[in-house]
């Protein structure tokens, strides 16, 4: 606002107009700290602080209180767990990314070709399964995996699958975590990307039509290459989430203990090491370095990319 | 997919329109199966779970059974749990707004020493996933002696950084600029603009921030199973998870004699399910105008 | 030595008889406030413990699975530690005693050996850690046999008391469409892997935190290859316990017979499986031909355990043996007692209880209870979700369990070192 300010005059004039800038400027400032004051609490409480106590906490001994320099990452890095887990992790975020990419940009550019209303309907249709979290979705899938009693029953029969080994076998659980994200997350993407593809200029589109495009090459051709930021944008930020799998692996033992699944992902060993072994050191150290993964993606994101605003 | 891109190929006009409908109405058939059947399985015994075919109707006598029997569980303990969820979340979507509209107006609206740093913070945060530090936060909380407390889940639910962003976003486009300058070359205070300029247009952003830091909140298990011990104030999630494990529900184990097994443990996901449903059906509009904006995040 | 409190209220008590103006002092300076944490079942219970003992004060909260992880969070914090536990899982009690997770209270020097001779024999092994005694137990879950006694009979086959006799049962059955029970679940499957004394990770009774883990001698692999061969020729079913199709098949009394802990009676059979009245009856544990008598494992059994740092421990023990030792509360409990004068009062019930076909339910329970195998005990790492993980690869990869027990023990040592066990192979 204070660049508005500025007309030819003379010397005094000139200091002046700097004085009361300045002194603007300066309002300015401590007014935006004023809004700014309850969230910076909050981001220091829950977002600085934390971390760096965690840093701190990752080359401590908990129990004594002493510095034992990298001793904690040492134990993480010998875990036999941690290289299985890894590439559990891995493995599921590849699945997950493959199914959102495809079928949410596929469901998205769809839904942008039939009217408005049905549209509408259809979305809230697939968000549906947003709403189920945390034990729900246990509860849910424990039955949706057996084939005896699943909602899916006909289709787990038609590939052969009689018994619920047979379905976590054949899809193995990657997958099937992949599949159970990918259900409750995949419905807001295509909010998302709906919104992203109504700024498509509507002139764009005629003269693509009038120019005989078709269906296909509208959606192709025209349409994707305008939301692919966002489309790139949902990948990276489903590989930073995706990395983080807890909940699903986690509530596998509310299923029985031949269900479950306590050391699958790297979050999961994070808690094992917590409150399993009482190794809030150990959990610190392996937590930092999932940390500094996601930072970096986020920086990345942010820097190279230039999806976010930040002007 | 390999059907789907072949059959975008089609050149047939009517037939395709005709095909997507097909696509799309499957896609809605896998999405809605399974809600539509954890509803209808609320109706159904545990042996009829096991036994009947999968969209076997019970009754809503067996359905008054297993709510009554939910209810006998530790003096309905569950409602209990359902009203600390209602606390949780309208205090932390409270908490969020308070701190994420005034934030995002003043990131948006004015440039300050250390704006830049912020909002990079602020994207940092948002693109973190928030399970990565819900230990170092327990630890933290636990310093404080604020562990187990009301107060400390809605403190740390409160913190909601995509909100900020939403916000920031909002107000970088609304109120033009030229509606703020002359609002205050007639005297209006930077706090009056905020108060009386900005925030009555802000209803979309306001709606939509709390749609989300509602959703958050009322699915949060992780949070709040790190930092809440005491049953007496567990959320639905964590409350919903401990009655399931401590039943053996699931996977009949643990003899326990308690009456809580499939049939009430489905009756309690639909309770968690349900106030989703309706506050996601109340908000739907919001939402898509509000995604309009630009804003990006799921 | 220590005093009872219980005894301390009885003598104030027997003062304020004898001298009415000492009774307000004696009993206002014991009113003691204890925290306890415990599961659903046994929340009554301490109920009872309440109201019996003026100059106790509990308050009582109902926790989940989840209490180590409430118990790590709250040393971490120092306070709302509580001061009696109720522990569902056996393991429990060896994740409560580290040096970084230090918890448990010992009890060598609070409960009189008299006490612990009460009980039956091996059932607090899952509460001696390295010689101490860190809990009690609550109650008892040793696998015996248990079968539809109609139809056995209807089939015209004998009630196996050897693991030959129940392969061969098996045998001749599978192929008229009958099963004996779950050949994949992890806790039958490490009754039937343990049958023989299979070192599956077992504490040695000389060294601290030693364990013997070797998986290649002929005591796993006897009994691997005979639950492989039941699951091929279909007498064990793939299918876990509660899957519900292996219900629907007890349902259609298609389990003639199946290896089940003591617990399994009136709480899965009788409920889930539905078999109705004047059909269920028990047989001792099975044993191997050249074994002279039954190792059976076990499948849950709670225990009770005190904290270390409470400012009441000789209270605290108070409450643990009351739990478990006092006949009184023990007699109407949910499962069998490991307390025996306790169980002998609980048994009564079952003599003439009209669901089982026989009246010697009790009684099998009581004599299985000798064959409790001492390596039942609590471990830092889970043996039986190792046991899960490994043999179901190998079983959703076409291989056997035999083909698995090399896997198994890689696994079991790895687990062992991590959780720093020293692992004795020979």
């Amino acid at each position: 606002m204070t660049d508005q300010i500025e007309k030819p005059s003379t010397a005094t004039v000139d200091a002046k107009r700097a004085r009361l800038a300045a002194r603007s400027s300066r309002r300015d400032t401590i007014a935006a700290y004023v809004f700014l004051t309850p969230y910076l609490i909050l981001l220091a409480m829950f977002g600085i602080i934390p971390i760096s106590y965690a840093f701190g906490l990752s080359f401590m001994d908990t129990i004594t209180m002493e510095f034992w320099g990298l001793a904690n990452y040492e134990f993480v890095f010998s875990d036999f767990r941690i290289p299985s887990s890894i590439s559990n992790v891995l493995s599921y975020v590849g699945v997950w990314l493959a199914m959102t990419l495809l079928l949410v940009v596929a469901l998205s550019l769809m839904l942008d070709n039939i009217n408005r209303r049905s549209a509408t309907i259809f979305r809230s249709i697939y968000f549906l399964p947003g709403a189920v979290t945390s034990s729900a979705v246990v509860v849910l899938w424990l039955f949706i995996l057996d084939p005896s009693v699943s909602p899916f029953q006909p289709l787990l029969h038609l590939v052969g699958w009689e018994i619920r080994a047979d379905v976590i076998t054949g899809l193995t659980l990657p997958v099937v975590f992949a599949i159970m994200t990918y259900f409750s997350q995949s419905g807001g993407w295509i909010v998302v990307l709906g919104g992203s593809l109504s700024t498509v200029p509507s002139e764009v589109i005629e003269a693509a039509r009038i120019d005989g495009a078709n269906r296909f090459q509208l959606a192709t051709r025209i349409k994707l290459p305008m939301i692919w930021r966002s489309v790139v944008l949902m990948g990276i930020l489903c590989f930073a989430q995706g990395l983080q799998i807890f909940v699903e692996p986690q509530l596998m033992m509310l299923a029985g203990p031949q269900f479950a699944q306590n050391d699958w992902s790297l979050n999961q060993m994070v808690f094992q090491y917590a409150f399993l072994m009482g190794d809030f050191g150990a959990s610190a150290a392996l937590s930092v370095m999932l940390i500094g993964v996601s930072i970096s993606i986020a920086l990345i994101v942010i820097f190279a990319t230039r999806f976010y605003k930040l002007d | 997919m390999a059907t789907t891109a072949r059959i975008f190929g089609n050149k047939r006009v009517g037939f395709g329109q005709w095909v997507i409908y097909a696509l799309i109405g499957i896609a809605g058939l896998f999405y809605g199966t399974p809600l539509a059947w954890l509803f209808l399985a609320g109706t159904r015994s545990g042996s009829s779970l096991d036994s009947d075919p999968p969209f076997t109707f019970g009754s809503f006598e067996q359905m008054a059974q297993s709510w009554a029997n939910l209810a006998s569980f530790n003096d309905f303990q569950i409602l209990n749990w359902a009203l600390n969820s209602l606390i949780y979340s309208v205090g932390g979507v409270t908490l969020s707004l308070i701190a994420c509209i005034p934030a995002g107006y003043a990131l948006a609206t004015s440039d300050f020493p250390g704006r830049r740093v912020i909002l990079i913070l602020t994207l940092v945060a948002m693109i973190t996933p928030s399970q990565s530090i819900v230990l170092p936060i327990f630890l933290e909380m636990n310093l404080i002696g604020l562990n187990n407390t009301y107060l400390g889940l809605i403190l740390a639910t409160g913190f909601f950084p995509f909100g900020v962003y939403l916000a920031y976003i909002h107000f970088s486009d609304s109120p033009p600029k030229g509606v703020l300058d002359s609002a205050r070359i007639d005297g209006c205070s930077r706090y009056q603009l905020f108060t009386h300029i900005a925030l009555p247009l802000a209803r979309p952003i306001v709606s939509l921030v709390a749609f989300f830091s509602f959703l958050a909140n009322w699915s949060n298990y992780y949070l709040a199973v790190v930092l809440l011990s005491d049953d007496k104030i567990y959320n639905l999630p964590v409350g919903l998870t401990a009655l399931v494990s401590g039943s053996g529900a699931l996977t009949n184990l643990a003899a326990t004699g308690m009456p809580i097994k499939k049939p009430e443990v489905i009756l309690a996901a639909i309770l968690v399910i349900l106030p989703v449903l309706v506050v996601f059906l109340i908000a739907q509009r919001f939402v898509r105008s509000g995604m309009l904006s630009g804003a990006e995040k799921g | 030595m220590q005093f009872l409190t219980r005894r301390w209220a009885l003598l104030a008590a027997a003062t304020a008889l004898l001298a009415p103006g000492l009774t307000v002092p004696v009993i206002a300076q014991d009113e003691v406030s204890l925290t306890v944490w415990t599961d659903t079942p046994r929340q009554s219970m301490f109920e009872e413990y309440d109201r019996q003992h003026d100059n106790v004060s509990l308050d009582i909260s109902v926790q989940g699975a989840d209490i180590v992880q409430k118990i790590q969070l709250a040393l971490r914090s120092g306070s709302g530690i509580p001061d009696v536990i109720f522990m569902a899982d056996v393991s429990w009690g060896a994740q409560l005693k580290t040096r970084r997770t230090d918890y448990l209270l010992t009890l060598d020097d609070l409960v009189p050996q008299e006490v612990r001779d009460e009980f039956y024999p091996n059932s607090n092994s899952p509460c001696l850690l390295n010689g101490e005694l860190v809990c009690l137990r609550n109650d008892m879950a040793h696998f015996i046999v248990w079968y539809d006694a109609p139809l056995m009979e209807e089939l015209g086959v004998e009630v196996p008391t050897t693991w030959e006799e129940f392969e061969a049962l098996g045998a001749e059955l599978a192929p008229q469409g009958y099963i004996l029970g779950s050949g994949v679940e992890s806790y039958p499957l490490v009754n039937y892997l343990t049958s023989a004394g299979c070192e599956m990770a077992l504490p040695d009774p000389e060294i601290a935190d030693a364990l013997h883990i070797n998986l290649s001698t002929e005591a796993c692999t006897k009994p691997a290859g005979m639950v492989d061969r039941m699951l091929a020729n279909g007498s064990l079913s793939r299918l876990g316990t509660f899957e519900p199709d292996l219900i629907n098949l007890a349902k259609e009394r298609r389990i003639p017979l199946l290896i089940g802990p003591t617990w399994f009676g009136e709480y899965v059979i009788k409920p889930s499986y539905e078999v109705p009245a004047g059909r269920l009856a028990a047989a001792t544990s099975l044993r191997w031909e050249d074994q002279e008598q039954p190792l059976a494992w076990s499948w849950g059994g709670g225990t009770y355990g005190g904290y270390q740092g409470t400012a009441h421990p000789e209270i605290v023990a108070d409450i643990l043996m009351w739990m478990s030792t006092d006949v009184g509360i023990q007699t109407d409990a949910i499962t069998l007692p490991a307390h025996r004068p306790s169980s002998l009062a609980w048994g009564e019930k079952l003599k003439t209880d009209e669901y089982y076909a026989n009246d010697d339910v009790f009684d099998i329970q009581v004599e299985a209870a000798q064959y409790s195998n001492p390596g039942y005990s609590s471990l830092r790492l889970l043996v039986d979700q190792a046991v899960a993980k490994i043999v179901g690869q190998a079983l959703g990869s076409g291989g056997t369990i035999e083909g698995a027990l090399p896997a198994l023990e890689a696994e079991l040592v790895n687990l062992a070192q991590l959780n720093g066990y020293q692992v004795i192979s020979d």
